[in-house]
């Protein structure tokens, strides 16, 4: 298993690509400030990020750093926070401005979808879970959503698994079976980007490994933006990494730059492990 | 083994501990307190199962087929060929497992009924008969316009009975009389009346207590100066003020008590007599049915206060216009139709056939004057079977005969009632609390008044009720009471009440133009409770003691408990399936709908389970609210006019029996006897179980929901 997820490696670090800053962003993230209390103490500071389409992004950073927070201002999970408030800057998504007046968080997240750290599916038969989305945006036809469990699932590599089982219940999975189904879940909806917090952190290596494995497949077809505590998983399965510390972004790179070659002091303490 | 050395300390040792060391006195305590808790409850239950089971088991399926009625222990002298109907044998030998009936033999009787027609269109129909055709016939409503002061009336006439008349109102009562009157004697005699007529002095007097009594019933005013007591001699004089000089006409009876010489008399300016002579009839009429014009009717009965005509259903006292939409097929029991026909010859009725329903009757004989005990319904069939029925003596126990089917299903009613409006508004200002609202100060008030709220005695919540709900509840009417708080007038309205519903209700109709204040005087002035002036209103005058008022009170006391368990189980629900779903784009009403609600549910189900057992158990709220301790018809069997909207009115402003009150009634407000006490006994166990049967419910849900749901 292990040497088939480090026979990847070289791929990624051996693809020609043009320099980070001339890809064509898909998030674009600009002098973001973030605070959790009203803006008193700012959680985030005046972060600066174009993350490129169609590709795996990771955040690495100290626990605390606020890697998490990031995330969800993306798809606008911080809305649930009533004392929540961005003080400074924006973020725009395929040109437009989330946090503007003309977005509805709810349309905004049907095209940013999100894995969380503890896999959660519902109490509900395996069908049921990766249909939720579809249903709650009115989907009714039996064959559509058929036919979109089945793509989601065959996508999560879980179809071979789960087929004779669709309508039994989920929690009857495995941990790693139970977060490719989360994963089948947010793919079932179509999104354009999946935000990912450390969707491994919870699993054994093995399933460690086939959920990175799908990570790497879904880059060709989803923007990818992973919160990871791994540095090594963040080397095998990103193609660029941002660092943050105290809720400063030090530094973004192609994530073999910043790996093999960090041009900032905290980034090499960091992944030299000197602290963190 | 080298044996230890004798010097070395052991030092665990174990330390000798007096009999009365603080240690054991404290759990002597501790272990008395806690068995005297269990002895309490072995002594409660074990009573209550001792004396109830046997009545359970001896009743039976009685005890839930029936509702509670009067108990009655007839002491019937030895006989034979006593009758009852099957069934009826059946309960008396339910009731007196220990009476020898010999030589039961069984028969059979026809009841008969008659079946007949009555075509549509208005008819002149007494209203007792409206009453004896309703009884009879299940669903029948019959609407009238007015009454007809115009028509013929049967006088029943029990025995030869002497009459008298003035000599006009007889021949006025004698003239139109159809049926042959049998007069057996007829006796002219004349009156003197005399009155006098005295212009009384104004000014201060001194009356005795004579004098005052008898000008009690003349229109004199005076004012008394001091307080009249029983015990004062008649002699015993009052200061009186007289506070002008007025002129009043009194009979010779009054006359010679206040008029005379001596201390206590009423000072007179004048006095003048006057002799009235009447002619008066003293007329024997022989017993039977009489036809007799309604007026005249009056006439008699205003004539001979002294007398009591048998009228049956002690309301015959006019003829409505019955309104008959369409043709109607009736039936009326055999005799009774007999009774239809003669007393009503103007009505086109038309026999259509009589049906006969075969009864199996056993007969059966005494030995011996026993005690037979049973329920009112079965006595009244001993009588019915029995005409010549040798009473010795005879005790009734009022609700301690039958069974509880009325106060159980009372009690469910209450119970639906109460659980279905507690969840929604507890679910719905749950999930507010939960999912909406801010961690703010409102939260905080809340959840305070929620506290309070939950510490509330029950009785406190009963009266709260009656004075909310009882008394103070708005309801959408166009005959507002007249003593009601306040009435906001909404719309025109759409239909008239009946003159049925007029009578019944005591509403005066006043027309269009009067204003509301006026007709409020107007109709109080009258003593009518209602009116009706063509406008709908919101009046705020209450539901009466009702199962809607009964509910509510209840379910606004169990409000706190199940808002505190949505709650909880709406906090146990893991914010990852919100999360989830929201990140999946789902609104938060669809949010909470689909992956939040369905996995609450459970919580919320057992704890309303467990809000139910409270409910079901509460007297005091409903005392006042909801329940009475009689009630002849069952809750689903609604009267009154037919239609969607009055059917779900009378159904839900209806007051009910209860167990919970039942038990009470059975139990604290009527005198105690050996015979009150199966039915005592009975329910209160049995509503032991149904109360424990809900918290086994319980409990069974909460473990099905914990197995089912994991996550
Ligand atoms: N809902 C919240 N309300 C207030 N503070 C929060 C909340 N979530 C996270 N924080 C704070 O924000 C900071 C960043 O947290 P987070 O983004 O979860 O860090 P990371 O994911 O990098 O470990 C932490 O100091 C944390 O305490
Ligand atoms: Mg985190």
């Amino acid at each position: 298993m292990t040497t088939e997820t480090e026979s990847l490696q070289p791929q990624i670090g051996t693809n020609e690509r043009p320099a980070l800053d001339q890809e064509k962003s898909m998030i674009e993230i600009d002098d973001l400030s973030f605070s959790y209390d009203h803006g008193k103490t700012d959680t985030l500071k005046n972060i600066t990020l174009k993350i490129p389409g169609n590709q795996v992004t990771a955040f690495i950073g100290p626990s605390g750093c606020g890697k998490s927070t990031l995330l969800r201002c993306l798809n606008r999970m911080n809305d649930l926070v009533e004392t929540s408030k961005i003080t400074n800057g924006s973020i725009s998504i395929l040109g437009e401005d989330i946090y503007g007046p003309r977005v509805d968080a709810i349309q905004l997240r049907k095209h940013v979808g999100m894995v969380f750290q503890k896999y959660n599916p519902f109490p509900k038969s395996i069908y049921d879970n990766v249909s939720y989305g579809l249903r709650i945006g009115g989907e009714k036809n039996k064959k559509r959503l058929d036919e979109a469990v089945e793509r989601s699932l065959r996508s999560a590599a879980l179809w071979d698994e789960v087929k004779d089982r669709l309508q039994s219940s989920a929690l009857g999975l495995s941990g790693g079976q139970q977060q490719r189904l989360c994963i089948a879940r947010t793919i079932a909806v179509q999104p354009k980007i999946i935000l990912m917090d450390e969707p491994c952190s919870a699993l054994d290596p093995i399933a460690t490994a086939k959920v990175e494995e799908l990570i790497t497949e879904l880059a060709d077809e989803f923007t990818i933006v992973i919160v990871t505590h791994s540095m090594s998983q963040a080397s095998r399965v990103s193609d660029n990494t941002a660092f943050y510390y105290l809720g400063e972004l030090i530094e973004f790179d192609r994530t073999q730059n910043l790996f093999s070659n960090p041009s900032k002091k905290q980034t090499e303490d960091y992944i030299t492990g000197r602290f963190g | 083994m080298p044996t230890p050395k004798p010097q070395k300390k052991n030092p665990f040792e174990k330390k000798k501990q007096s009999l009365f060391s603080k240690e054991v006195l404290i759990a002597i305590v501790l272990v008395v307190c806690t068995y005297f808790i269990l002895a309490c409850t072995f002594g409660v239950f074990g009573k209550i199962i001792a004396n109830g089971a046997p009545v359970l088991a001896q009743y039976g399926t009685h005890f839930l087929t029936r509702s509670p009625e009067t108990l009655v222990v007839t002491e019937v002298a030895e006989g034979e060929n006593f009758v009852l109907p099957e069934d009826a044998f059946e309960v008396v030998e339910l009731y007196n497992p220990k009476v020898e009936f010999k030589n039961t033999r069984e028969g059979q009787t026809d009841e008969k009924t008659e079946r007949f027609k009555i075509p549509a269109g208005v008819h002149a129909i007494p209203d007792g008969w409206v009453a004896e055709l309703e009884s009879a016939n299940k669903g029948l409503y019959i609407n009238w316009k007015s009454r007809n002061p115009d028509v013929d009336l049967v006088v029943e006439v029990a025995e030869d009975t002497v009459l008298t008349f003035d000599s006009a109102n007889w021949e006025k009562f004698r003239t139109p009389i159809r049926d042959n009157m049998r007069v057996k004697r007829t006796e002219l005699f004349n009156v003197k009346e005399t009155t006098h007529t005295l212009v009384v002095k104004a000014g201060k007097t001194r009356l005795s207590k004579g004098v005052i009594g008898a000008l009690d019933p003349t229109d004199l005013i005076y004012i008394i100066q001091s307080v009249l007591t029983d015990d004062d001699a008649a002699s015993k004089l009052f200061d009186v003020e007289i506070p002008n000089q007025q002129t009043i006409t009194v009979n010779d009876n009054i006359f010679n008590t206040v008029i005379g010489e001596g201390e206590g008399k009423l000072p007179t300016i004048s006095a003048s007599t006057d002799v009235l002579i009447t002619d008066r009839s003293r007329v024997t009429i022989a017993a039977g049915h009489y036809l007799v014009p309604l007026t005249s009717y009056f006439d008699l009965k205003d004539a001979n206060p002294g007398i009591q005509f048998s009228v049956r259903q002690g309301k015959r006292e006019g003829v409505v216009m019955g309104e008959f939409p369409e043709d109607a097929t009736l039936e009326l029991p055999e005799a009774l139709y007999a009774d239809f026909i003669r007393e009503n010859p103007a009505l086109p009725v038309e026999h259509i056939e009589t049906l006969s329903t075969p009864t199996t009757t056993i007969t059966f004989d005494l030995g011996e004057p026993t005690d037979l005990s049973m329920p009112n319904t079965e006595r009244n069939q001993l009588a019915i079977f029995n005409p010549s029925l040798k009473v010795e003596k005879e005790q009734s126990f009022s609700y301690s005969g039958g069974g509880v089917k009325g106060p159980l299903i009372g009690t469910a009613l209450l119970v639906t009632l109460c659980i279905v409006v507690a969840l929604f508004i507890g679910v719905s200002a749950s999930v507010y609390l939960n999912e909406y609202s801010g961690k703010g100060k409102f939260l905080k008030t809340v959840r305070l008044a929620m506290l309070n709220l939950a510490g509330v005695p029950s009785i406190i919540f009963g009266l709260f009720g009656l004075m909310l709900f009882v008394i103070a509840a708005p309801r959408v009417t166009s005959t507002p009471a007249v003593n009601d708080k306040f009435k906001i007038p909404l719309f025109p309205s759409l239909s008239e009440p009946s003159m049925r519903k007029m009578e019944a209700e005591q509403i005066l109709a006043v027309d269009s133009n009067t204003s509301t204040a006026d007709a409020v005087i107007k109709a109080k002035t009258i003593g009518r409770a209602k009116f009706y002036k063509g406008w709908t209103f919101l009046s705020f005058e209450g539901w009466g003691t009702s199962l809607l008022a009964g509910g509510l009170t209840l379910a606004v006391m169990v409000l706190p408990v199940i808002i505190t368990a949505c709650e909880e189980s709406l906090r146990a629900v893991p914010m990852g399936f919100r999360e989830a779903s929201l990140a999946l784009g789902a609104s938060k009403w669809q949010s909470i709908r689909t992956a939040v609600l369905p996995y609450a549910f459970p919580g919320i189900l057992t704890a309303s389970v467990l809000g139910i057992t409270r409910v079901a158990g509460e007297t005091a709220p409903i005392m006042f609210t909801a329940a009475v301790a009689a009630k002849s018809n069952s809750p689903f069997e609604i009267t009154g006019e037919p239609g969607i909207v009055n059917a779900t009115e009378n159904f839900f402003l209806q007051s009910l029996q209860a167990l919970p009150y039942h038990i009470y009634t059975v139990a604290g407000r009527i005198p105690q006897s050996e015979f009150t006490e199966p039915m005592q006994y009975g329910a209160t166990l049995l509503f032991l179980i149904v109360v424990m049967g809900l918290a086994g419910l319980s409990v069974w849900l909460r473990i099905r929901a914990r197995k089912k749901l994991k996550w």
